[in-house]
This record gives structure tokens, sequence and C-alpha cells, in this order.
């Protein structure tokens, strides 16, 4: 991931770095069809500048913020500083007083003043650093929380379009750079200027001619800093890349361990891995021979300093122009240079890093909600669950064919519709559309005789339960994964605790949830239990029974679940659906048969509907799918040592399912 | 993705461990005469940075005092020297210490990668992924930051506080003793903090861990926090975890902010008790000017080298924990067999399993005495309803797992006798789910064996069917695969999976059938590839289509871990039993 370009020394020209090519953002590849606040495309040097101008508000911005915070920690730096500029000049003082032998009483005053000084240096230290070091943290929180809270608003588009893995940089890695900008670069920059506005001009007043001298190499330090910083920067990020390949190397091996094995060729895959191992190796070495000069260069400019000072000073003593406590004194002053000019170079890597980082960020946080309600919008609250649909055609952006062609059918308040046909055939996407993740062209969708995209987006969500294909639960308790949708603080913990158990039990995972150590405080995930699919499945179910809804969406919901138990699953469903809209997605026919009304499609359009025993009776697509089906379901249930022999539900009972 | 954050890893390592840090020694052995060469350069560079200190106190007395400017200037010039001189030592020992931490990674890394091709495969079944990639990585970078920057530093560090204290004794006994009394201080102080700041960073780490676990799985269930309209909800259980991370960092800011003022005060204590004593003594003639400004320097130096060894603390700590860890799967097992045993010579390829049972756990049982004969270019498929074990059968065939009971005999030898690498090359197993390496069409073909020559490989794919689509790829049989193949067609995978296995001219063929179904075109290239493959083999088929098997010189039906059925397809047929019901479901 090249998110940061290499630094680019000469920063008259500022940072380049939100470019769309070098910023691993994908700016304008699909712009949703109508971009509602995006205003007129702008070209790609227009964006980048932008997002540079954005980037800077929102430092600005922060500064604002935290004035106060960020002012006492210039006080408390201005403090320090000139409490550390103070110490050569009192041991130049005491060495004067020693070399002209004059008393000893100086010399306590001197010592004195030298703690005093100490002791204010180091109080005014902790507030510099907690202020500087501690202001960044919070910032990083809060950008952290903006970053996140707003993410939350944007559409299925935008993350269908940006990977997680994308987005989990710029909440990572860039926030690490923008935190860094705030804190030790800013406080660097500002340490470095105090010293660049104190220090020379002792020195020029203890001797100006000396101070010259001495000063020359400085300006080497920041110059080497940057450009030998950057390179050591972009060095290591290659030889991160090639420890991404090599971990990729191993990853791919050990899942393709069993061909390995098979095929008998561990020696060959030894060679590859070792001569990718090698690389990283030579790449690292290429590194180290630079990187190991770093900081002995460093050195050896402070040290190339000292030898001119004494070359030059030594005589400057001898011809009576300064006094050796200033030679003394002008030794330390060199030393007091360094770190600045080494915090310049060091800044302006840091700097440039992170107005990058925070240009990435300022792209998100700029970034529209796609779907979202509309001005006047009408409270979904009362809708009784009355679905028509009519004449819905859907395109996915950028898609050449609709994915539903021209579906139009009725589904009255408290039915249940039956949805099935084979893999692509438009069912998920009909869900999408009801529940606004994908918007529905206006006039196709109505929910109790009202377009839905007039309805206000949150209280139209709140009338679904909704059972998604991919089951997808948190590593929380399964206490929380079932009461997911529900308030914090409902009426009562005890009725919360009922309602939930109550929806386990319909979806027929309560048992197997008091089975667990922990019941229903067992905590799911990689550090908690493991569940099979179709008990994952369950949950989901009873995570959308508890918010009671008015209606039910069922998207292949039980897919995973094991024959016996869809049996027993399907029943209480057709308890739990009574009263209420229902849509059932299915492959397994045995999921819809008993639905009011049964839809199937095929290409996105619909091309048989009916009650079950219509669909049978048609002698079509569905009645072939459901003799296969039911060959299917003898020849699991004949098992050698299991002789259970279940006979399947006869068809055209009563009930809704 | 989801906890990719968590690391598995966060268990800390004692300090020093003379068991593992005698066996990492062990690997630096083999550079030792580098080592030893790293070792004297920081020691030499030790030493001449206790010179400079020195050398000004000489320049200030013999030069300026004594009023000696040829003195002043031949001192002055030494001083730049040993300044170039520390720069070229420091330089050459940081770099050779490169090298050896470099070269210690790289045959580590080596011995361990080669420890686990050479295990068993249910040591694989044991260790996720993901883990044994930890391993390889980051575990063994962690090892080789403890030679390149660990060890041999802080070696140098205690030498450089043994060095100035000796020299500052050395040179005036009573002021040193004196300069030296507050060095105890700084190491109490940088303990006392360093342990501190690396509990506090501990925490920052284990809760920015948190944070970005919750992310990254907000992220992912964001589609489900938007349907269940819990957008609120959720962003204040992040604010908590977000919070709590920040407060952590605060903490670790407030030690970090305590820790320097400590220094700073104890380094003025010290200062103003050589300026104060060393005065004293400079008044009563004891001490020149010079040795003063000389003891002065050296005070400040005391501070670098205590804190480097309590800083190096957590590279000591994590690669304890690491080479624990490594070493532990090192001292597992290798799978045994593989090149012992005796040679198999020509292969007829009559397979005979008798009463074979099969346990993965060592309770449930996926097969149960299991017989039956295979006669030489004999082709026999296996069917049966999912879970009815399979697939183990071409798992104990090709001896990735043992029987557990029973034995399968090859030309009439027990297989156990036979070497696991050549029993291997001569029975190929084509898997239902295809795996391509992230290499070339033709190395995926010949999977690395440079025996084969690219043409015989293009003969290959010919007789397979295989060679039009790969010369239509961008770049022919030099075309770069994606990972797992994802640029390929599942017809196009299961092609270069055939043209594979006819590549290794095994003796065996065991193809356990694609489940998944392609479109009519590809299943007749498929089928004719098919019968190209099994021409003069032994066939094992696993069967999922039952119309790929009808000319089988025999149906073996399985059904949960027994043999239930067994005869040609048209014997089972008339049975009209299991065999027939399958046979049905699969015509509707």
């Amino acid at each position: 991931m090249s998110t940061q370009p290499p630094p680019q020394p000469s920063s008259s020209t500022g940072p380049t770095a939100t470019t769309p090519g070098s910023a691993a953002t994908p700016a304008p590849t699909t712009p949703p069809p109508d971009p509602p606040s995006r205003g007129a495309a702008p070209s790609p040097a227009g964006e980048a500048a932008d997002f540079r101008k954005r980037a800077r508000d929102l430092f600005w911005g922060f500064i604002r913020q935290y004035r106060r915070e960020f002012g006492l920690a210039v006080g408390a730096l201005a403090l320090v500083d000139a409490m550390d500029v103070l110490p050569p000049l009192i041991i130049k003082g005491a060495i004067d007083v020693l070399e002209k032998g004059e008393g000893q009483a100086m010399l306590w005053t001197l010592a004195g003043v030298y703690l005093a000084a100490s002791a204010v240096q180091a109080v005014f230290r902790y507030y510099w650093r907690k202020y500087f070091l501690g202001t960044s943290h919070i910032v990083a929180y809060d950008l952290r929380k903006q970053l996140y809270e707003h993410l939350q608003t944007l559409s299925f588009g935008y993350f269908a379009r940006n990977k997680t893995g994308e987005l989990m940089s710029r909440l990572t890695n860039d926030i690490d750079e923008i935190r860094m900008m705030f804190g030790i670069g800013l406080l660097l920059i500002m340490d470095a200027l105090f010293y660049f506005l104190t220090v020379p001009f002792i020195m020029l007043w203890l001797s100006p001619r000396l101070a010259l001298y001495v000063l020359i190499p400085l300006p080497l330090v920041p110059i080497f800093v940057t450009k030998v910083g950057g390179y050591i920067h972009a060095m290591s990020k290659i030889v991160q890349e090639r420890i991404a390949d090599l971990s990729a190397r191993a990853q791919e091996n050990f899942s393709g361990i069993r061909i390995i094995k098979g095929f008998a060729r561990e020696e060959a895959q030894i060679d590859g891995f070792n001569r990718l191992s090698q690389t990283l190796v030579d790449e690292k070495l290429t590194l180290a021979r630079v990187e190991a000069g770093f900081h002995p260069t460093l050195e050896l400019i402070v040290g190339l300093g000292a030898f001119l000072l004494i070359l030059a000073g030594g005589q400057r003593v001898l011809a009576g122009e300064i006094s050796i406590g200033s030679f003394v004194a002008f030794q330390a002053y060199l030393l007091k240079m360094v770190w600045p000019m080494t915090a310049v170079g060091m800044t302006i890597n840091i700097h440039q890093r992170g107005m990058a980082s925070l240009g990435r960020a300022a792209e998100v946080l700029d970034e529209r909600p796609e779907i979202a309600s509309p001005a006047n919008a009408v409270s979904a609250a009362s809708v009784v669950g009355h679905l028509e649909v009519r004449g819905l055609t859907f395109t996915y952006p950028g898609a050449a064919v609709p994915a539903l062609h021209d579906l139009s059918f009725t589904l009255p308040a408290g039915r249940t519709l039956g949805l099935t046909g084979p893999v692509g055939c438009g069912k998920s996407t009909l869900l999408h559309l009801l529940l606004r993740l994908l918007d529905p062209p206006p006039g196709t969708i109505w929910l109790d005789g009202r377009d839905i995209r007039d309805y206000d987006l949150a209280s139209l969500r709140r009338l679904f339960g909704y059972v998604p294909q991919d089951t997808f639960l948190f590593s929380e308790t399964i206490r929380d994964n079932i009461g997911f949708g529900l308030p914090e603080t409902p009426a009562g913990a005890a009725d919360l605790a009922a309602r939930i158990e109550a929806c386990a039990r319909a979806a027929q995972i309560h048992d197997e949830v008091v089975a667990l150590a922990e019941g229903y405080a067992s905590l799911l995930g990689e550090r908690g239990v493991n569940l099979s699919g179709g008990q994952k499945q369950r949950l989901a179910i009873a995570r959308a029974l508890a918010v009671e809804p008015r209606l039910l969406l069922l998207d292949d919901a039980t897919s995973a679940v094991d024959t016996d138990t869809e049996e027993r699953l399907l029943t209480a469903l057709r308890e739990v659906c009574r009263g209420r809209t229902a849509i059932v997605v299915s492959h397994r026919l045995v999921s819809v048969q008993h639905a009011d009304q049964i839809l199937y499609l095929e290409g996105g359009r619909l091309v048989e509907q009916g009650t079950h025993a219509e669909l049978l009776a048609w002698e079509g697509r569905y009645a072939r799918l459901w003799e296969r089906q039911r060959l299917k379901r003898e020849l699991e249930s004949e098992q050698p040592r299991r002789q259970t022999g279940l006979t399947p539900t006869s068809a055209g009972t009563e009930g809704s399912l | 993705m989801r906890n990719g954050f968590f690391s598995d890893d966060e268990v800390v390592g004692r300090f020093y461990d003379a068991r593992l840090i005698k066996r990492l020694l062990g690997y630096v052995g083999r550079y030792a005469a580098l080592a030893v060469l790293a070792l004297v350069l920081v020691l030499t560079g030790m030493g001449l940075f206790l010179v400079n200190p020195w050398l000004l106190g000489r320049i200030v007395d013999l030069g300026i005092r004594g009023r000696d400017a040829d003195m002043l200037v031949k001192l002055g010039c030494l001083y730049g020297a040993v300044e170039l001189l520390i720069f070229v030592v420091t330089y050459a020992h940081n770099y050779l210490l490169q090298v050896i931490g470099q070269r210690v990674m790289y045959d580590l890394r080596a011995e361990f990668f080669s420890h686990l091709q050479r295990m068993p495969l249910p040591f694989f079944d044991r260790n996720p992924v993901g883990r044994l990639v930890t391993r390889v990585t980051n575990d063994i970078a962690t090892l080789a930051e403890l030679f390149s920057s660990g060890i041999v530093m802080v070696i140098g560090d205690l030498v450089l506080i043994i060095g100035i204290a000796a020299t500052l004794i050395g040179l005036q006994p009573t002021l040193g003793l004196a300069t030296l009394s507050t060095v105890p201080l700084l190491a109490v102080a940088a303990w006392f903090f360093q342990t501190r700041i690396r509990m506090a960073f501990r925490e920052v780490r284990t809760r920015i861990a948190r944070v970005n676990a919750a992310l990254s799985e907000n992220l992912s269930g964001i589609r489900v926090i938007q349907i269940f309209t819990q957008e609120a909800r959720r962003a204040r259980r992040f604010d908590e975890l977000n919070a709590s991370h920040r407060d952590a960092q605060l903490d670790s800011v407030f030690y970090h902010s305590l820790f320097t003022p400590t220094v700073t005060i104890i380094n003025a204590v010290c200062i103003v008790v050589v300026l104060l004593l060393g005065g004293h003594m400079h008044q009563t003639g004891a001490l020149s000017l010079g040795l003063l400004v000389s003891f002065l320097t050296y005070a400040q130096n005391f501070f670098h080298p205590i804190r480097n060894i309590s800083e190096k603390v957590t590279i000591f700590q994590s690669a304890m924990a690491s080479a624990e860890r490594v070493f532990a799967l090192l001292d597992e097992p290798e799978e045994s067999g593989c090149r012992e045993g005796a040679a198999l010579g020509e292969v007829r390829g009559e397979i005979v399993f008798d009463r074979v049972s099969f346990s993965y756990t060592g309770t449930h049982e996926v097969l149960h005495e299991i017989s039956f004969t295979v006669a030489p270019g004999q082709s026999v498929a296996i069917v049966g309803h999912t879970g009815a074990g399979k697939t183990t059968i071409t798992a104990l065939l090709n001896r990735m797992y043992e029987v557990t009971r029973g034995r399968i005999l090859l030309d009439g030898r027990d297989l156990r006798d036979i070497a696991k690498f050549d029993l291997r090359r001569r029975i190929a197993v084509i898997h239902q789910d295809v795996f391509l390496f992230a290499d070339t069409v033709l190395e995926n073909i010949r999977l690395w064996d440079p025996a084969v020559p690219p043409e015989r490989v293009e003969q290959i794919a010919r007789e397979i069917g295989a060679d039009p689509f790969i010369r239509a790829l961008p770049h022919g049989y030099r075309t770069e695969l994606q990972e797992r193949g994802a640029n390929l067609s599942t017809g196009q995978r299961q092609l270069i999976s055939f043209a594979r296995a006819l590549c290794a001219d095994p003796a065996i063929l065991v193809l356990d059938e694609a489940t998944s179904s392609i479109d009519s075109e590809s299943e007749k290239i498929i089928q004719e590839a098919i019968k190209t493959l099994t021409r003069g083999r032994t066939c094992l088929i696993i069967a999922h289509r039952l119309s790929t098997i009808r000319h089988c010189d025999r149906i073996l039906v399985l059904h949960q871990g027994h043999l239930v059925e067994s005869g040609t397809h048209d014997e089972l047929l008339a049975r009209r039993s299991f065999y027939h019901k399958l046979y049905e479901l699969q015509f509707l």
C-alpha cells in the first residue's frame, strides 16, 4: 500500500501527497450515477488542491479547537528551553570564576542558580510533554470518532466500492501519522524554532567570529536528515513490501499444503521460499547500509563542529578574545544545536506525511451518503405493511443488464410471499431495494400506498426484521446479539431477558444456548464459542424477531440449518409470522411452500407465480425443482444406522408460511 | 480480517531464559568470526567514546592554559581524528550487526520453513494458517532484532558504563566517586519509569487492538448496523473503546512526562556536585581546570547507556516469547517414513483395502471396515452422499493420514513399508477445489520441476485440451496466475489441475470430481480430458455427477463410512436401491 509518497525535501511546493495517483484512494473510479453533493466533477489536479486545502482546514480546525492546550504547551516549551539555554552560561561563569581564582561564595551561588533553573525546567518539561503529546492523542481520538461516525452514515454503495481493508488503513495508519504531526511534529518544530531564535544569538554575543565558524557545518544537518531520512522511509516501505510478499508466500504454501505434499514437491517450495527470504535480506541490508550511517553521520557533523571550535576557539582564547568559560560554553551550545537541526529534517517528513493523511481523512469526511431521508420525510412508524411493487426495473451502476426486470406484485399486509429461483435471479436485490440499501427508482415500491423513498430512512428500516444471506454476528454475547436491534433500556431488564429467550425459542436455538457453559452470556467469535453455520443462522433469525418487525425478510435464512431442525423452525416461524407481512427467499422449496404466494424468478424476470399447489399443477420449473428436492431429502433421510424416515410435510395446510 | 488485529501472541516473555539464549546463540555460532568482530568494534567504539572528553580536558590544560598553540592544533587534530574513527567504527558495527541479524534470520527462517514442510498433514489441521504465518514472519523477525540491536549493544552499553566509571575514578578517585554517586539514582529512575512505561504501553497495545477489532467488525457488519438502525448505539460503544485507548495513551504520556524531568534533576545534581567539589579541589590545587571540564562532559554521558539498556528489556522480552513459540514448533516431530522404506520400482497399480477403518479424532469412525480391490488399470468409482467418507479414502491412499485399523496394499505390499515420497510420486490426487499457486501457468503445471521442459508441459496441455485457452492468456504459459487462480474460470482451473496430474505421470490416479457445475462446452472438454488422464492407469474416481462414471469398471457406494453396495452401473441400477436413488436425483 503506497499510501505515503516519498517525502519531498524541497517543501516549497507544499505537500503534494494528495494527488489521486499517489493516494491509495479509489477517488474517481466509479462515481455513483447521481452524486447529489459532489457538484461538477473537478479535474484531478483541482481535486488534489481541494484536499490539500481541506487538510489545511482540518489542521487549523484542530489547532483552534485545542488552542488552550497548544497555547499552554508552547508556553511551557518556551520556559523549558529558556531554562535549558542557561546552564552553559552558568558553567561558563563557574569556570571563569575558578580560572581567576575567585571565591567559593560565587561558586555556591552559581550552583544554586543551576539547580533552580533545572528545577523550573523539570516542572515545565512535564507540562510541555503533557500538553503536546497528550493533546495529540486527544486529537487522534476525536478524528477516529468523527471518521467512524461519519462512515456509519454512508451507503451500501460506498462500502461496495471501498474495501474494509482500505478504510481500516484510514482509521489506523493515517490517524497515526496525523497524531505524530500534532504531537511530536509540532513539539519538534516549536522546540527547534526556539533554539534557532536564541542559541545562535548567545553564541554571537559570546564571540561573533567563533560563532560563524562553528555554525558553518550545522545547516548540513537538516538537509542530510530530510534527504537521507526520506530515503530510509521509502526504502523501509520496500522492505515492508518484501515482508508482505514473504508472508503471502508462506500463507499460500500452508493453504496449499495438500497439493505440495500430494505431489511430494516440498523441496521446490523450500527453494522458492528461501529465494524470497534472500531477497528480503538483500533489500534489508541495502537499507542497513544507509541506515547504519544515519546517527553516526549526525554525530560526525557535531564532531566536525567541535573540531573547528577547538582549532578556532582555542586560538581566540590564546589571543585573549574569549575566556575559557566561553570556550566550554560554546561546546555545550554546539551540542544543543544539533537536536533542533535534526528536528527540522524530521519535522518536514512528519508534516508531509501527516498532511497527506489528513487529506485522505478529509476525503472520507467529505463523502456524502447516497441514500438519505428526503427533506420532508414521513415517519413510517404507523405502517401496517401493505407492499406493492409496480414495474420495478433495477440495474446496478455500471452493469449492462438489469438485475430486476419489470417486476410487479402485491403483498397484502399480514401475508407471506415466497421468493425462489436460481442463483443470481435477483431475489436478494429485491430485499436490498426494500430496505433501501439500494435505491429503487421513484414510484416502483410502495408501502401502505406511499413510495418508500418518501419515508424517513431510519423509521422505514425499523419496520423490518431482516435475516441476511451471509450471517453476520458480532463478537459479543449471545444475548447482545439477539437483542441487537432493541433499545438499550426497555421497560425492565427481566422483560428484556424474557423477550430474548422467547425469540431464541421461536428460532429453535434456545436449547443449544442453554446447553453452553455460560448460556446467553456466552461470547461469540474467535475468543468465544464457535457456532455452526446453522446455529448462526438461527441466532440471526432470533435477532430479527426480537425487534418485533412489521415486515419480516428472510434471505435464504435456513440454508445451513439441518433438515430436522428446519422442519421445527419453519413451523415456529409460521406462528411468528402470523399478522406480519413476510418475504421468504429460499432455494429450498420446503421453506416457501406454505407462502400465500410464491414467485419464481429467473434472470431478474418473474417466470412463475402462484401458490405451491398451483405451481405444482403448472408442472414448470418450480415443480421440477420440488421433485428434485423431494428425492434428495428422501436420500438424506435414508441412513444405515438411524432409521427415522421423515415424511415430508403435506402441502396445503392453512398456515401462512 | 475480523479479528486480525488481535494477536494471539500478547504473552509476555521472561527477560532472560538461559536455555533459550543458549539455543539462540547456536545460530550465531556460524557467524562467530563476524560476531567477534562486531563485538570488538562495539568495544572499540565505546573506548573511543571515552577518549574525547578527556582530550578536551587536555586541550584546556596543555593547549590553552599552557598557552601552547602547536599543542592546541595537535590535540585538536587528534580530537577530529577520534571523531572520524568513531564514525567509521560505529557505522561498521551498526552494519555488521544488521548483517549478522539478517543472516541468522535467514537461517532460522529456512530451517523453520523446511521443518514445517516436513510436518504431517494433521499438523496443519491443528494449526491455523494465520498462526503459522505469524511464526514464520513476525516471530523470527523479533528474534533477529535480538541479534541486530539487542545482545551486543547491551554488552557495549554495560562496558561503556563501566568504562566511564573506571576512567573517572582513574582520573581523580575522590571526584570520580562523587560523580558516580548519582548513577545508582539514575539507574533506579530509569528502571522504575521504564517498567511503568512498558506496562502502560502494553495496555495501549491491548486497547488499540480492541479499537481496531471493533472497527473492523463494525465496518464488515455495517449493513447489519444500518438495517437495524443501531448507528447511535454502535457509535457510543465504539466511543467507549476509543476513549479507553486515549486514556491509556495519556497514562503512558504521564510516565514519559515524569521520566524526563526526573532525569533532568538528577543530572543537575550530578553537575552541581562536580562543580562544587571540583571547584573546591581546583582551588586547593588538586584538580586542573581541564580535568574539571572533562568531568563535566563525562557526567552528561551516563544517562545514555543506562536508558539504552532499560529500553532493550522490551526486545529481550518479546524475543524470549518468540523463541519459545518458534522452538516449540521446531521440536515437534517431522513426518516420518518420507524417504525411509523400500523403493517402489515399477508399479502395476493393484490396490487392496483390507478391512480399513479410520478416525480423525480417535472416537468417531469416518470409515468402517472398508474392503475392496482394484485391479491394475481398472477404473473404480466411489459414490455416496456428503459425509460418506469418500474423500478420506484418497487421503489414506497417499498416506496423508494413516489407517486406524486394517491395511492398504499396493501391488501386494503394505503402504507403510513404502517411502512416502516414492508413494506420492506414483499417486496423483486431483482435488475437487483446485488449488493454484500465484505463479505462472507453466510452474503450476510442472510444480517447479526443472526436469520437465516447457515443451513437455505444452504437449501435456495439448493432450488435456488446455492448450487453446492457455495460449489465449496475455502471456501464454508464462502468464502469472492471481492468488488461487482468480483470473481463470472453474473449468479452466480444472484443466490445469488435470495437466498437473498428467505431468507427474502417476501410476495411480485419484480424481475427486469437482462439484460445481460448469457450462456444457467446458464439460465436454473436461470429459475428454478425464479419458486421456485415466488411460492405462489405475483410477479411483470420487464421483459427484453420476453421468461421468457409467463406464467405470466398478462402482462402490459408500454411506456414512460403510461400503453399502458395489457393482457395475447396470448391476446397481437393476438392484434399484441406494444407487438408484442417487442416480435418479442426478437426472432430474
